[in-house]
């Protein structure tokens, strides 16, 4: 209980200040280890990532840091590609961290454009990149899910579109997510 | 806006460069890279430009509003407000925090993992009257030196800022909006200690007079 906004305020910089000091480090060592395995994408190394991911420390205060909350994001989205059977798969379309995060703000943008401003040129570029590239159904469905605000209405435009360039196991996908 | 990522600001002046312009007048987009921090940087490009109307805002976001000129251009004709924001704090709390009280405005927030609508709250009229707002977009009519030689960093230069236009006579407003005007893809983020320090800075020079 505080007796005042400040006295809570001052915990709250101890709380932040303290976890800086512990996980600072920690998160650059994560990123060095994630980087190196991304790029050589041995069986072996994909089962080292999957166990890195699972780390109790990565799931609940890594999270919190950007480079990391991505790379969770594209973890998640590779665990549902395999679920799901998928032959094509995320890890496929980068071959870094950094890599990973221009993929998704590209992607981010595109589907913005899409949602505030109907933009059909945004549109063709995902159907293309859908058409050309490992970006499998779970990848366009999880970006949605992550980025846009009216998600039905993105999972119905864009698996329209999917469906009319010829991806027809795209635009089901898509049209499943519907809820 | 200051810099350091091609493919926000490319994304940012897509949106600007879709924005209605009112006849008379004409966008003139400026960036600052390598700025040592938020009021350094906005000083430079406040110096290097003799437009009237400024809009400082952060490379991450979109105005995705086509109007938002002339709705900001018509509030602006009240000569007394010096200031338009997009969130703001009716009246800022005791440890200088923005999000620590209620606030009015609106924003399409985005971080990695979801993106949301954030309505805070409507004023009664046209626009809000509010003490300080929050520093991803912050218009102007009126220039006003950024106090770089206190916060030499990228945090409170907008409650400062939102202050300094107050001690001067002039009122900060967030405008009435059914839905919001810009996204802002905040990312994630543990705030670092020179958010606290620059907080303890703001309070000594503003709030504890």
């Amino acid at each position: 209980m505080y007796t005042s906004l400040e006295e809570m305020t001052n915990d709250i910089e101890k709380g932040e200040k303290k976890w800086h000091e512990i996980y600072d480090k920690k998160a650059k060592e994560v990123e060095r280890k994630i980087d190196c395995l991304l790029a050589d994408l041995s069986e072996q190394n994909i089962i080292a990532l999957i166990q890195l991911f699972e780390c109790e420390h990565v799931k609940t205060e890594l999270r919190k840091t950007v480079k990391i909350g991505y790379m969770i994001c594209v973890m998640s989205i590779f665990a549902q590609e395999m679920n799901a059977g998928e032959r094509d798969c995320i890890l496929s379309l980068g071959g870094s961290i950094s890599d990973f995060m221009n993929l998704m703000k590209q992607v981010k943008f595109l589907l913005w454009r899409i949602e505030f401003e109907n933009d059909e040129d945004a549109i063709e570029e995902l159907c293309a990149f859908a058409a050309s590239s490992p970006a499998s159904p779970q990848f366009f469905a999880e970006m949605i899910k992550y980025v846009n605000i009216k998600k039905n209405h993105m999972f119905t435009r864009l698996g329209k579109a999917m469906g009319d360039y010829g991806l027809e196991h795209y635009r089901e996908y898509l049209i499943r997510q519907i809820c | 806006m200051c810099c350091n990522d091609d493919m926000y600001f490319e994304e940012a002046f897509h949106y600007l460069n879709g924005l209605t312009i009112p006849e008379g007048y004409e966008l003139d987009v400026r960036t600052v890279e390598n700025a040592t921090g938020m009021a350094a940087g906005y000083n430079e490009v406040m110096n290097s430009s003799d437009a009237k109307y400024k809009i400082y805002m952060h490379q991450d976001v979109m105005i995705v509003n086509k109007n938002f000129i002339i709705e900001i251009l018509q509030i602006f004709e009240d000569k007394s407000i010096g200031m338009i924001g997009m969130v703001g704090a009716p009246q800022m709390p005791e440890d200088g925090v923005m999000w620590h009280c209620s606030r009015i405005g609106g924003i399409y927030t985005s971080n990695v993992y979801n993106t949301n609508q954030v309505m805070f709250g409507n004023p009664e009229g046209k626009y809000g009257e509010v003490e300080a707002i929050d520093g991803l977009l912050m218009a102007t009519q009126y220039d006003l030196f950024w106090r770089e030689d206190l916060f030499v960093g990228w945090h409170m230069y907008d409650a400062s800022q939102s202050f300094e236009f107050r001690k001067n006579g002039y009122k900060i407003v967030v405008p009435r909006m059914d839905k919001p005007w810009v996204i802002h893809d905040d990312g994630l983020k543990v705030l670092d200690p020179k958010y606290y320090e620059a907080r303890k800075i703001f309070i000594s020079q503003y709030m504890n007079k």
